[in-house]
């Protein structure tokens, strides 16, 4: 597999097929005397503003602090916690909601709650 | 039987979804101002508008991948930035554009100035996207749209010159004015190749859970559905140039617009027009507004669909309802809607090649395609007509600014 072209920037799915991001970052763990291999996973505003540039990634990480629920993350997924990647998908042992990735999707759905036909 | 259904459905959604604000308004000004002089940049939108939609129904029916998510994957996120930016700004001022056009319908209708329709018309369309299914939002607007027809049975009643039409099809030089010549050439490029009808299409295609099954299903909806309804628009021009252009007005706004079909169908003539005008323009904002939100949830992996509920696609339904709050400001501050869509086709011109040449290079990358990659003659169309209609823009935009 070549990292950047097959698995940097592919989407990522829940264990309950939900769209939960795309592969922002790869972690590499560096071994000695063995080749290096994938630790994680990095997923977030957080990632993509520092990949895109380092002064977009410093304003993202000051904002990250006091924005509450839509604070640019980083999320680390563990390769352990990948199941399988099937047509340029990874599909995730673990659900999203669980973790910090749905932030602000379940705080918008929680408010949602108070609009009708938010549920249909 | 059920294919032939969901074909016929596929071309009526073309056809009835063509027409909106850009196209109905730069057809009308050529038409009223060149006469038939420039049928043919409708033709050539027209072919070229159908090999970028079959191109998107093809990559979502054979990777499943929407465009959106293809080109994030295949250039990274810095090369990805620049279409999701550019795209995203115009398409907030032709959502704007679209907004406006409805607002307008409603004041010729009712005598209450545009501004005052703005509020209601946006709660009217977010609520159809918070409760409807994408079915409902593509096809019933698309079968509303279909009043829109009445522009060709209007063209057919002012009796013009066949031979005059088709030798309008060859591009000329213009005899007069052509800084503006260039400008109306290029918005009607801009009009029928806005970006957010392919965007729109692979991500309806990846709703709809096409498969290779598809791909002839494709081929005929996006040839008839976008054929027909560049056919539209001709009628449109041809119009204008019947009723306006032999006594040499000038389209300046709607309501002007409104008189060529009163012209052409009497009485009948005036409600036809407000009933297509509005509809159309809904139909193109609500289209809109679910592009934007596609395109930035699609661009960052989030949850998306019309067919979801919206607490499950929290995000998504933020982004639709963040869109529409902002393209209405425009309306609400007065920006008068004409003058908005000649700007925001322009716009859609120049920005066109930042759009479409990453997709067209996609198109040509087997891992996405396998086999079906795009043959010489669709990436020919496409470079041709993209760069024609972005160096034109580029000429005759700062010529048009400065004359007008």
């Amino acid at each position: 597999m070549r990292l950047v072209h097959d698995l940097l920037d592919i989407q990522i799915l829940d264990a309950r097929r939900r769209r939960a991001g795309k592969v922002d970052d790869i972690l590499l763990e560096i071994r000695a005397g063995r080749p290096p291999r994938v630790a994680a996973i990095e997923i977030g505003a957080l990632t993509l503003a520092r990949r895109l540039h380092p002064w977009l990634g410093s304003l993202a990480a000051r904002w990250a602090q006091r924005a509450g629920p839509a604070a640019p993350h980083a999320v680390r997924i563990p390769w352990t916690a990948v199941r399988r990647i099937e047509r340029r998908q990874i599909h995730l042992r673990i659900q999203a909601t669980a973790t910090p990735l749905w932030s602000l999707e379940g705080w918008l759905a929680k408010l949602y709650t108070h609009i009708p036909g938010s549920g249909r | 039987m059920k294919k032939i259904l969901e074909i016929g459905l596929g071309v009526v959604t073309g056809i009835g979804g063509f027409l909106e604000a850009g196209s109905l308004a730069t057809a009308a000004q050529a038409g009223a101002e060149f006469g038939y002089q420039l049928l043919w940049a409708i033709a050539l939108g027209t072919l070229c508008v159908i090999v970028l939609v079959e191109m998107s129904g093809r990559l979502a029916a054979v990777s499943h991948h929407t465009v959106v998510d293809a080109v994030r994957e295949r250039f990274g996120i810095h090369a990805f930035m620049v279409p999701l930016i550019t795209v995203l700004l115009v398409s907030l001022i032709t959502l704007g554009a679209e907004l406006g056009g409805v607002c307008m319908a409603l004041q010729l209708a009712t005598g209450i100035a545009f501004q005052w329709w703005a509020v209601p018309v946006v709660v009217v369309a977010w609520a159809l996207l918070w409760r409807g299914s994408f079915g409902l939002i593509e096809q019933g607007v698309s079968l509303l749209g279909l009043v829109t027809v009445s522009f060709l049975v209007a063209a057919i009643r002012q009796h013009p010159s066949a031979p005059a039409v088709a030798a309008a099809l060859v591009p000329r030089l213009p005899d007069h004015e052509p800084a503006r010549y260039g400008f109306l050439a290029v918005s009607i490029l801009g009009a029928s190749l806005t970006p957010y009808v392919f965007y729109f299409y692979s991500s309806g295609a990846i709703e709809d859970r096409w498969t290779r099954g598809h791909l002839w299903i494709n081929r005929v909806v996006a040839t008839m559905g976008m054929g027909f309804g560049g056919l539209l628009s001709a009628a449109v021009l041809v119009l204008a140039a019947l009723v306006f252009h032999p006594r040499g007005v000038r389209v300046d706004s709607y309501a002007q617009i409104g008189r060529l079909m009163t012209e052409a169908l009497g009485d009948w003539g005036f409600p036809l027009f407000v009933l297509s005008l509005g509809i159309a323009c809904f139909g193109a904002a609500l289209e809109i507004s679910l592009t934007i939100a596609y395109m930035i949830a699609q661009g960052f992996g989030w949850n998306w669909g019309e067919n979801v509920k919206p607490r499950d696609a929290a995000r998504f339904s933020a982004v639709y309802t963040l869109a529409l709050v902002l393209a209405t400001a425009l309306v609400v501050i007065g920006v008068d809607p004409l003058r908005l869509t000649n700007i925001s086709m322009a716009l859609t011109a120049v920005t066109l090649p930042v759009a479409a040449l990453p997709f067209l290079v996609l198109m040509n990358d087997r891992h996405y395609l396998g086999p079906h990659v795009n043959g010489r003659l669709a990436n020919v169309v496409v470079v041709l007509v993209v760069v024609l209609a972005a160096i034109v823009a580029v000429v005759a935009l700062p010529l048009q600014l400065m004359g007008g």
